[in-house]
């Protein structure tokens, strides 16, 4: 068991806002900073444009945790969109749980535009969490 | 939290420091006990002599504290603190050397984990209970006493990363200190080597050292040098009277002792080569 | 998604940037594999214009209808290649692009992961062009109208080349001045001209300029919308200074008595509360720094200025002194002796050294007056009104009231019921407190202004009625008949002769009646009046008991007197109360009870009860109840005046008025008894809103003038280093001599020790409105009552010249700043050495003298873990042209202790030669400390750098007269919250950061946005110049262009769906969507729409699509990644 999560290399998806959390992961890029592959990036104009279904959708699809990063409250391109975010995800979990599904899967994060380093850090914490989790049980029965 | 209390050789002959450390915890209520059969830590000289067995002497007594299911082994000298913490640090990244340790602590049927954490006696009265207790039993503050904190060079070297002070601006004393009522004065010596055991074989060279130490507390106006060590008090108080100097130095327990209204006898102050009666009319 | 997708991937190496890591061969032929997709391939730099032509061939010869290219982040080119598409006849839109440099190969070690990422992501690429759709492009004009954000060189360069071209640019400075940093300098390096001279004639020009806006001291405080129409909001800070009509002439600085550390030479020297920062300043225009109100004056009931009066007085300009007092309270003399004197206890000296004598140097002040100008009105009356006011009772606050309505040229007239004027002071007050002549001269200026009193004239039964008042045609009445009335114990014998009421003892004593009290006197109670009872029976030589039923601790009288009684032998017995009193016609014995203290009762005191059984008879020979007074009002509730149970006069708090029209009240009558500056606050209230009520006829929306926020004493401590001087002693009158007389006790102070216990005030609120400014001010420039101003602006463009601020040494304890006074900044230095500086540009130490030697130590906090990792790119050079500076104007051994020498630019290298050359002793090693400790006969009474010289490998002990310390570069203050506001990035240590360092360096992420200067990191002037040009060329190239186009990706609601529950609505950031009651749905505005896409995910029916991220969009997309 322990061999087989040493083995396990999480699927994640990440909806990064194009103004903040984007622009660090590209910084992240430009300083050559290393964090662990295993995550897919994908982009949205505010964090609070992902829609739950988003979330629910990528786990049913088999992706092993998905991260939702935007601008540090208060910095939001779009005054308070990431509040929002905040909200959704919150209630998201809430579901996530109803459905049997651990709500560490899903980690919100506020990752400022400048703040490449804290992208880095904020992936390899993901992965290591969800690691620990195991894989997502949705996809293991559906292969079975 | 179990904490046992490591003397080190120079304490015995430290002029009133270890009277003025009992008479503080106890009127603390502070049960602080000494490691049973302690041995010397070899300080600066075994190292040149054998490293091995400079790596041993300190290590015996760490696992004996850890033996004894302490989680702190307090001692109240900087050559101590330093060695002690020099040995943990090197055994942490060596785990060559550790095993060799231990083997040879196995003959004693001791074995050094590496779980014992090291404190100064100054930094365990500053943690926050205790120190509050000084702070309430307060009987007499310092008020009106200029005091030159002396801190000397192996205090504050960052070692294992256990040390809770400034390497460069330390101010765990002052803190300590200026609770007690002193005014502390700016004094830019703090961290400076008094020449430890040099003391025997270059005494010019320590004397110059010494010179800018007690030179810098009169510069201030500092009354007193309080002292943490007690080769760092016996030096500069050996060196600045053959300097011709008059300064005393105390040892930070002795100024505790004295704000929480212990009598001059228990705190050993009559032991000490320059005279303390003058800030004594102060206070 | 229309007629069959047909899909070109292309993969960039970007040089190896990509290859190094991904196979792109290997992805090259997966991704040809992928549905729909026509054509793969990979080429060296898709960017570049053979790449672009390589889409555009395939779009034609392949008709592709979708185009995917993994290269860099699209921040990079997601526009490039939507511009290649269109060339190729391709709607933009139709384009996806993946990201696998920014993404993939530079983030990741292994070569087989990446390669497999690199595969994933354009697989989720191309699954989620297959279902983009054309979108219409949308433009936005540009305004061309351009913020510059500060002033310094940077920013004046900007707005000059941009106004110059004809465009209108607001230039907003924080500073009363601009000019920033070089306005500091006096020589730059390396051609040693005078920056004056540059800086000067600019600064000029940008005053001048006709399409400048200049916004001095203000600031930028939000800014919304997006390229080519921000609004902003810039907060014009009170200048308390019209710009328009100040001349710059300096008369008012010249009177300004409140002087404080000059920012601008960094303390160096003094600067006045009002102030330029330095001559040639642009705008040339004063400011006064204003903090609020010093603790003395919100401590006051009446708000009197205390720290003006004591500012003036220590000026010597005792009559300007005396008028400022009038402008708040009357009877001045009276209150310099019996105030309680709120404002000392408050005051912050009172911290250190012991609070200011502000009562006694008030006290002074009208002593003086009235023997050096008389009892002449300190201004006149503004001008005459026909309305005429009585004002019942010639107490402190019906005298105030009287006073202010005088001054506004009201006809008063005070109505009052006993022989003379003065109400409780004149009659209740003993003579050895306040001499009754003072009172009289106090009085006669409020005669003088215009008040006529009538004395013996009651209003009540055996006077005028308040009905009678208004129908001999007074407008307004005030009621201020005090609080008479003296309660009683209600205990048997309390009618015996020898029992007096305080306020009836006083009154016949100070009426000259000789009282006779016998030997043995109790005085009953612990209020002021009862000690001044006691106090006065001593005085007639009576031996004299006080009896209070409660503790010292609860007394109410005011502590000094208790105090000063206590020195003239009087006895308190505490916790004991008559219960009755014996004898037959006159009393002769009294019983008392002892008492406990109980439960606090509503005064939030603990109630005393009775011990049982503990009573006690003592003899006295007359008995003094001073057990609190009350209002002798019913009859005014006769006259239809509503009033309280306690017998005060029912009013309304804010404006003074009673249950009927026309009359107010005031004093004790509504406070009951309370102090004379408590009685004169409320005089002063009533005859502002008695005035205005005769103005207005209504109350409704008229407020006291609001008080200023106090200042908080510890920032008033922290300001610079207080020292603590002791309070000038006060001399009394020796016990032996005033208890046989009404001598007054309390001796004045003399005119020095005035000035010099005035010497002590520390300025808290800086500016102390003594107004002398005000009477200097020819222009009539000055008004202290000027509020920040909001101004809100649109522009296309703005460009940030924030510049840096010098780092502080301070922490670096080793090298002496601050505590050795010979260790100056680099920017101290820049100063000292100005001619325009403190010591006029000569190289001087503290004592005078000229260095001997200076050491110049670099990188302090550059290049430093602990502080700040980064080279500041100017210390080197400012610190080989100060060596240059020192050598040629002092002759003095120079030592430069370097890490190492930075000199890249034009002329620089020559210039470190050239200072070798003139026998600089450059030293590589960083310092480890500065100290004052000698150790060798030379060293004495110098400062020794001691340092590692590491080309010698010696250990070095260099003995100096002065230290520089080339202190580090940092991002200027507030610079996080401007990024905020902007929406722009900063780097991890603070400063701006560019679009890109290379193609883009003056660009920001937020498009319309540009950097100039040492706000995007550290740089020397010339750099700075250059990037100002850039930045205003970027504005122009903005302005030029005229539109731009902006995201086409916006919401759109499918009407067929909507509930119309307007939910997204609420949420939009933008009101961007609207309800349409006749269909029942909400409409999504587009030309207000931003795309945010919030509306979308909350839309619960789903009804809503953010273009261009639509659900299947996104969600293709996610199969893409995770198939």
């Amino acid at each position: 068991m322990n061999e087989a999560k040493e083995k396990f290399e999480p699927k994640l998806v990440g909806f990064l806002c194009y103004w903040c959390s984007y622009t660090a992961a590209d910084l992240a890029g430009i300083s050559r900073l290393k964090y662990p592959p295993n995550i897919r990036i994908i982009r949205v104009m505010c964090s609070s444009r992902v829609d739950p279904v988003f979330i629910i959708k990528a786990l049913l699809d088999g992706a092993d945790g998905v991260l939702v990063a935007g601008c540090k409250p208060g910095d939001c391109h779009y005054q308070k969109g990431n509040y929002y975010a905040r909200r959704k995800v919150a209630l998201t979990k809430k579901i996530l749980e109803s459905l049997g599904l651990e709500p560490g899967r899903v980690m919100l994060s506020w990752i400022p535009a400048s703040e490449a380093p804290k992208f880095a850090e904020v992936v390899k914490e993901f992965t290591e969490r969800v690691r620990e989790l195991g894989p997502n049980p949705i996809k293991r029965s559906s292969f079975s | 939290m179990k904490a046992v209390f490591y003397p080190g050789c120079t304490l015995e002959t430290a002029a009133g420091y270890e009277e003025s450390i009992k008479a503080v915890n106890k009127v603390l209520g502070i049960d602080l006990p000494e490691l049973d059969d302690w041995n010397c830590c070899g300080a600066t000289a075994l190292f040149s002599v054998d490293k091995l067995l400079s790596l041993v002497f300190p290590a015996r007594n760490l696992a004996k504290a850890e033996k004894e299911e302490a989680k702190w082994i307090v001692t109240p000298c900087n050559a101590c603190y330093a060695t002690l913490r020099k040995v943990k640090a090197i055994l942490r990244e060596n785990e060559a050397l550790r095993e060799k340790v231990n083997k040879a602590l196995s003959a004693e049927g001791l074995f050094y984990r590496g779980s014992i954490s090291i404190k100064h006696l100054l930094d365990f009265y500053l943690q926050s209970e205790l120190f509050e207790g000084i702070k309430e039993r307060i009987k007499k503050p310092l008020n009106g006493l200029r005091v030159a904190t002396y801190y000397g060079c192996q205090y504050t070297r960052p070692i294992t990363g256990e040390e809770t002070d400034d390497p460069e601006v330390p101010n765990n004393l002052d803190r300590l200190l200026v609770a007690l009522g002193a005014e502390v004065v700016d004094y830019s010596m703090k961290t400076y080597c008094c020449g430890a055991a040099q003391m025997v074989s270059h005494e010019k060279g320590c004397l110059k050292l010494i010179n800018r130490i007690v030179r810098g507390a009169i510069k201030e106006g500092a009354d007193v040098i309080v002292a943490i060590c007690p080769m760092c008090q016996f030096n500069v108080e050996l060196g600045e009277s053959k300097l011709g100097y008059r300064v005393p130095v105390l040892y930070f327990t002795q100024l505790i002792g004295l704000s929480l209204g212990i009598p001059k006898k228990m705190l050993g102050l009559e032991k000490l080569m320059i005279s303390s009666n003058p800030l004594l009319s102060k206070i | 998604m229309g007629q069959e997708p047909r899909i070109g991937v292309y993969i960039c190496h970007c040089g190896i940037n990509i290859a190094y890591k991904v196979d792109v061969e290997a992805v090259r032929d997966y991704a040809s594999t992928l549905p729909y997709v026509v054509v793969a391939r990979d080429y060296k730099f898709m960017c570049s214009n053979v790449g672009q032509e390589m889409i555009i061939n395939d779009i034609r010869n392949y008709q592709l209808n979708r185009v995917v290219v993994a290269s860099c982040s699209p921040r990079m080119h997601e526009k490039t290649f939507r511009k290649a598409c269109e060339k190729g006849g391709l709607n933009p839109y139709f384009f996806q692009m993946a990201s696998i440099r920014e993404q993939v190969s530079w983030v990741h070690e292994d070569e087989v992961v990446a390669t497999e990422k690199a595969k994933e992501l354009i697989r989720a690429a191309v699954f989620r062009v297959i279902h983009h759709e054309p979108l219409e492009k949308r433009y936005v004009d540009i305004n061309p109208n351009v913020l510059v954000i500060g002033g310094g060189i940077a920013g004046m360069q900007a707005a000059l080349e941009i106004a110059d071209a004809g465009k209108l640019v607001y230039l907003v400075e924080r500073e009363p001045s601009i000019g920033g940093h070089m306005a500091k300098f006096d020589k730059t390096f390396p051609t040693l001209d005078c920056a004056a001279c540059i800086m000067t004639p600019k600064m000029v020009s940008v005053g001048q300029h006709e399409n400048i806006k200049l916004l001095t001291y203000a600031e930028v405080e939000s800014v919304e919308g997006f390229i080519g129409n921000f609004k902003v909001r810039v907060r014009k800070k009170a200048r308390f200074v019209d710009e328009n009509k100040c001349t710059g002439c300096g008369e008012c600085a010249k009177v300004c008595p409140v002087s404080l550390p000059n920012e601008f030479e960094y303390g160096m020297t003094n600067r006045k509360a009002i102030y330029r920062p330095f001559p040639q300043a642009v705008p040339n225009v004063f400011t006064i720094t204003k903090e609020g109100w010093s603790p003395c004056r919100s401590a006051c009931p009446a708000n009197l200025n205390a720290h003006g009066y004591v500012k003036l007085a220590h000026e010597g300009k005792f009559e300007d002194a005396f008028a400022l007092i009038m402008e708040s309270v009357v009877l001045p003399a009276t209150l310099g002796r019996a105030c309680p004197a709120f404002c000392e206890r408050e005051c912050t000296r009172g911290e250190v050294g012991g609070s200011i004598h502000i009562r006694l140097i008030k006290r002074f002040i009208a002593d003086w007056y009235y023997e050096n100008v008389g009892t002449k009105p300190p201004f006149r009356v503004d001008e005459l009104k026909n309305e005429k006011v009585a004002v019942v009772g010639a107490g402190p606050a019906g005298l105030s009231c009287a006073f202010y309505l005088a001054k506004e040229g009201y006809k008063v007239v005070i109505f009052e019921k006993e022989a003379e004027p003065g109400g409780m002071v004149k009659y209740a007050i003993p003579e050895y407190r306040v001499p009754k002549d003072v009172l009289a001269k106090d009085i006669e200026v409020i005669r003088n202004m215009g008040v006529e009193i009538k004395t013996n004239t009651p209003i009540g039964p055996d006077g005028l009625t308040i009905d009678e008042l208004f129908a001999q045609g007074y407008k307004a009445i005030f009621l201020a008949i005090g609080a008479w009335k003296d309660r009683r114990l209600n205990v048997p014998g309390e009618d015996l002769d020898g029992i007096y009421t305080a306020i009836d003892f006083l009154r016949r004593v100070n009426s000259g009646e000789r009282v006779k009290v016998g030997n043995k006197v109790a005085v009953i109670g612990g209020g002021n009046s009862a000690i001044d009872a006691a106090r006065v029976a001593k005085r007639l030589g009576a031996d004299v008991t006080v009896y209070y039923r409660r503790t010292r601790h609860e007394m109410p009288a005011f502590p000094e007197e208790v105090e000063a009684a206590i020195k003239e032998g009087i006895k308190f017995e505490f916790l004991t109360t008559p219960i009755g009193f014996e004898g037959n016609g006159k009393v002769e014995k009294m019983e008392l009870i002892r008492m406990q203290l109980g439960e606090p009762d509503s005064s939030g005191r603990r109630r005393p009860v009775p011990i049982e059984g503990s009573n006690f008879k003592v003899d006295v020979d007359s008995v003094i109840l001073a057990i609190g007074q009350v209002p002798d009002s019913e009859v005014f509730g006769k006259f239809g005046i509503k009033l309280n149970r306690d017998g005060t006069v029912y009013i309304n708090p804010r404006t003074l008025e009673t249950s009927r029209k026309g009359v107010f009240a005031g004093g004790d009558a509504v406070t009951g008894p309370s102090t004379i500056v408590e009685a004169i606050a409320l005089g002063r209230k009533a005859a502002y809103y008695i005035s205005e009520y005769l103005k207005k006829g209504s109350l409704d929306d008229v407020n006291f003038p609001s008080s200023l926020p106090t200042v908080d004493k510890r920032r008033v401590l922290e300001r610079r280093k207080v020292e603590v001087i002791p309070r000038v002693k006060i001399k009394e009158l020796p016990v032996e001599e005033r208890i046989s007389n009404f001598e007054e006790v309390e001796l004045p102070l003399t005119e020095e020790e005035v000035k010099k216990d005035s010497g002590r005030c520390l300025d808290c609120a800086i500016c102390c409105e003594c107004k002398q400014c005000v009477k200097a001010c020819e222009a009539k420039a000055i008004d202290h009552q000027q509020k920040d101003e909001i101004i809100e602006i649109e522009v296309g463009s703005i460009i940030v010249a924030t510049g840096f601020k010098t780092f502080d040494p301070t922490p670096l304890r080793r090298y002496g700043y601050k505590k050795y006074p010979e260790v100056y900044t680099s920017i101290e230095f820049e100063r000292l050495n100005n001619a325009s500086g403190p010591t006029e540009g000569k190289i001087v130490m503290k004592n005078g003298k000229v260095p001997e030697s200076v050491a110049i130590i670099h990188c302090v906090g550059s290049r430093d873990e602990k502080y700040h990792p980064y080279c500041s790119r100017v210390c080197c050079m400012y610190s080989m042209k100060y060596a240059h500076l020192i050598k040629e104007k002092t002759g003095a051994e120079v030592y430069e202790f370097y890490i190492d020498i930075r000199s890249p630019g034009k002329m620089y290298e020559e210039f470190y030669n050239r200072v070798q050359e003139e026998g600089v002793h450059f030293i590589r090693g960083k310092v480890a400390e500065v100290t004052d400790v000698a150790e060798r006969p030379e060293e004495e009474g110098k400062l020794i750098v001691v340092a590692e010289d590491t080309l010698t490998g010696r250990i070095l002990r260099v003995p100096v007269d002065m230290v520089i310390l080339s202190v580090a570069l940092e991002p200027a203050d507030g610079a996080e919250e401007l990024a905020r506001i902007l929406g722009i990035a900063q780097d991890k240590d603070g400063w701006f950061i560019e679009l890109h360092p290379k193609l883009a360096p003056v660009s920001t992420a937020s498009d319309g946005i540009f950097l100039a200067g040492c706000c995007q990191g550290p740089k020397d002037i010339p750099d700075t110049v250059a990037q100002a040009s850039a930045a205003a060329a970027e504005a122009l190239s903005l302005i030029m262009r005229g539109k731009v186009e902006i995201e086409s990706a916006t919401s759109y609601i499918d009407p067929e769906i909507c509930v119309g529950c307007m939910q997204c609505k609420s949420v939009c950031p933008y009101s961007a969507i609207d309800y349409d009651p006749s269909l029942g749905v909400c409409v999504v505005n587009e030309v207000l729409c931003k795309g945010c896409g919030l509306c979308a995910a909350t839309c619960p029916n789903k009804a809503i699509t953010l273009r261009h991220f639509k659900n299947e969009q996104i969600f293709s997309e996610l199969e893409g990644i995770l198939l």
